[in-house]
């Protein structure tokens, strides 16, 4: 399926994410340091599928911080550990950042909702009951959405 | 996983992290693994237990000399930094201490490493507070620093790493006295709770290591508790072979050392009432309370002497006082016990009596001579007719004593304030 959620994303939350790179974008995939979420009981995973396989909302999802220094710093390149104190991350990954609004439970695109459970720290999550798979799919419509943005 | 639980192994994990870091294993499988852990207990953890992991994370880059100031600190005259540093570590406000040393300073590497040693082991950081250690000694061998990583180890559980450290000070030909001396004593606490076989050749290593300070010129550079605490270790391997005598020459030689150390009055008290000498014993373990002993042994021994001597005054004081302290369960029952008969004979009113046999039946519900004691004391109570009051307790068994303390005793017990109070 496509999901177009270009128009959507430029308005949504202010949010950071650590992920490997794919070229210009981040990578999509099954894991922490991708675009996507580990299926699973958090917090061995990010959120868990019914037996179905669907996915519910506020459940988990993929986590994102409001600011790149509210980023864990074991998730900060330590090649940034110059300008950043304490980071400690892997050199591979990078800093990306989506949206420009205020980080707080609001729409972030077709299908995806953020919702703060800390002030440092948020989930983006599917908007309503769907399969993982429809899930994946729109989180990985952002993909060309998301801008690298390090200190 | 608890909260607590949760923020040790985060602790645990990041130090291992910056350990690979170290090695040039920053982009490894390790360190990747490392880090998904971390993700999942993270959510475990507070806002500002997460920020507190970051400082640390910060801190310990000064292992590989890549730390950078705190923002917060930048453009701070060093001066002033430092008179944050002296003022915070004076009042021992340790998260304080620690913001201050991320200012710009211009301390020695190892001071520096050290201060952050002790500020981070106060807040509970164990297994960080050890990496400092080890660095302050790694940039100046000055053996204090090591003997404060042998603390970290202890209390954080790290028998083996303990143990590892000992065997590479036993090889060093030119080990510190210190060194020696904090190595018996992790030697003591580890060799406590082997079978009799092990045990002899513990105490056979811990004797070398005692030997080997004493003939070292440097003798004299240790603080004075830590060389009475060593000889107290002798003391019980002794005593464990069968040589009181001996025993009770190295204990003297231990209360001349520091004659306010208060673990030597006790053992050399109860080496003499092991010999079967209990009037000279008494008078160390008087002279162990004077000194507030923190341990049971004098309390338990005088408060039985006090009351089969019918000093109820003091049996009443000295067994409350021993009941308060950590002890086995049955020595605990018997402090009550007393306490119980000596306020009974005091006259105090029967429910603070019972209150207190109560006690002392749920410390030990087995123990037939507290039970027949309670019991006539109910009956006595009740207005029934009894004719002897008291069931005697018997007395506490010479012959034993010196080794149940030393299975009991912890190297800080026999220290006193820890090692680190001396470099303060």
């Amino acid at each position: 399926m496509g999901v177009d959620c270009a128009a959507m994303t430029a308005s949504c939350p202010k949010m950071f994410r650590t992920m490997q790179p794919d070229g210009q974008v981040p990578k999509v995939g099954r894991s922490r340091r991708c675009l996507g979420v580990v299926p699973g009981l958090p917090p061995a995973g990010d959120i868990e599928p019914d037996a179905a396989g669907g996915v519910h909302p506020a459940t988990g999802g993929m986590s994102v911080a409001p600011a790149w220094a509210d980023l864990p710093v074991w998730r900060v390149p330590k090649r940034l550990a110059s300008k950043i104190r304490g980071a400690a991350g892997s050199n591979g990954d990078r800093i990306w950042r989506l949206g420009s609004d205020l980080f707080t439970d609001a729409p972030v695109s077709l299908g995806l909702r953020l919702r703060v459970d800390k002030p440092t720290h948020g989930n983006v999550e599917p908007d309503a009951a769907c399969a993982l798979t429809y899930f994946e799919t729109a989180l990985q419509a952002t993909q060309a959405s998301w801008v690298p943005d390090e200190p | 996983m608890s909260n607590d639980r949760a923020l040790r192994e985060v602790e645990r994990l990041l130090v291992r992290l910056h350990e690979l870091i170290a090695s040039d294993q920053t982009d490894s499988e390790a360190a990747d693994e490392i880090r998904d852990r971390m993700d999942e207990l993270s959510g475990s953890l507070s806002a500002s237990e997460l920020r507190r992991i970051s400082e640390l994370s910060g801190d310990l880059y000064m292992l590989t000399g890549e730390e950078i100031e705190a923002e917060a600190m930048r453009g701070k005259a060093p001066a002033q930094v430092h008179a944050e540093i002296a003022s915070a570590f004076r009042m021992r406000r340790w998260t304080d201490l620690l913001s201050a040393l991320r200012g710009p300073r211009d301390l020695p590497m190892d001071r520096v490493a050290y201060v952050r040693g002790r500020a981070w082991s106060c807040l509970g950081f164990h297994v960080a507070s050890l990496k400092f250690y080890e660095f302050a000694y790694a940039t100046v061998p000055n053996p204090n620093y090591i003997a404060l990583a042998f603390d970290e180890y202890m209390v954080s559980g790290m028998g083996e790493a303990a143990e590892s450290l000992v065997q590479q000070i036993e090889s060093d030909p030119n080990a510190h006295p210190t060194l020696l001396l904090k190595a018996s004593l992790v030697l003591l606490g580890l060799g406590r709770h082997r079978p009799d076989e092990q045990r002899a050749e513990v105490d056979r290593r811990l004797g070398e290591l005692i030997g080997r300070a004493k003939r070292d010129p440097r003798w004299s550079e240790s603080v004075p508790s830590l060389r009475a605490a060593g000889l107290i270790a002798r003391a019980f391997a002794l005593a464990h072979a069968g040589g009181l005598g001996d025993a009770e020459s190295v204990l003297d030689e231990a209360i001349g050392i520091s004659p306010s150390l208060e673990a030597a009055w006790i053992a050399r008290g109860l080496v003499r009432f092991d010999a079967g000498r209990p009037k000279p014993a008494y008078e160390d373990l008087e002279e162990a309370v004077r000194l507030g002993a923190s341990t049971v042994w004098p309390y338990f021994l005088l408060s039985h002497r006090a009351l089969v001597s019918a000093d109820f005054r003091a049996a009443a004081e000295l067994s409350k006082a021993g009941a308060r302290l950590a002890a086995p369960g049955s020595i605990r029952a018997k402090l009550f016990e007393w306490w119980a008969i000596a306020l009974a004979e005091l006259g105090h009113p029967s429910s603070s009596v019972l209150a207190v046999f109560d006690a002392a039946e749920a410390e030990d519900p087995f123990d037939t001579i507290i039970q027949a004691n309670a019991a006539r004391y109910r009956a006595h109570v009740a207005g029934s007719a009894v004719t002897a009051m008291w069931q005697p307790s018997s007395a506490p068994e010479a012959g034993s004593l010196v080794a149940q303390y030393s299975r009991h005793a912890t190297p800080r017990d026999l220290v006193g304030p820890p090692a680190s109070a001396a470099l303060s």
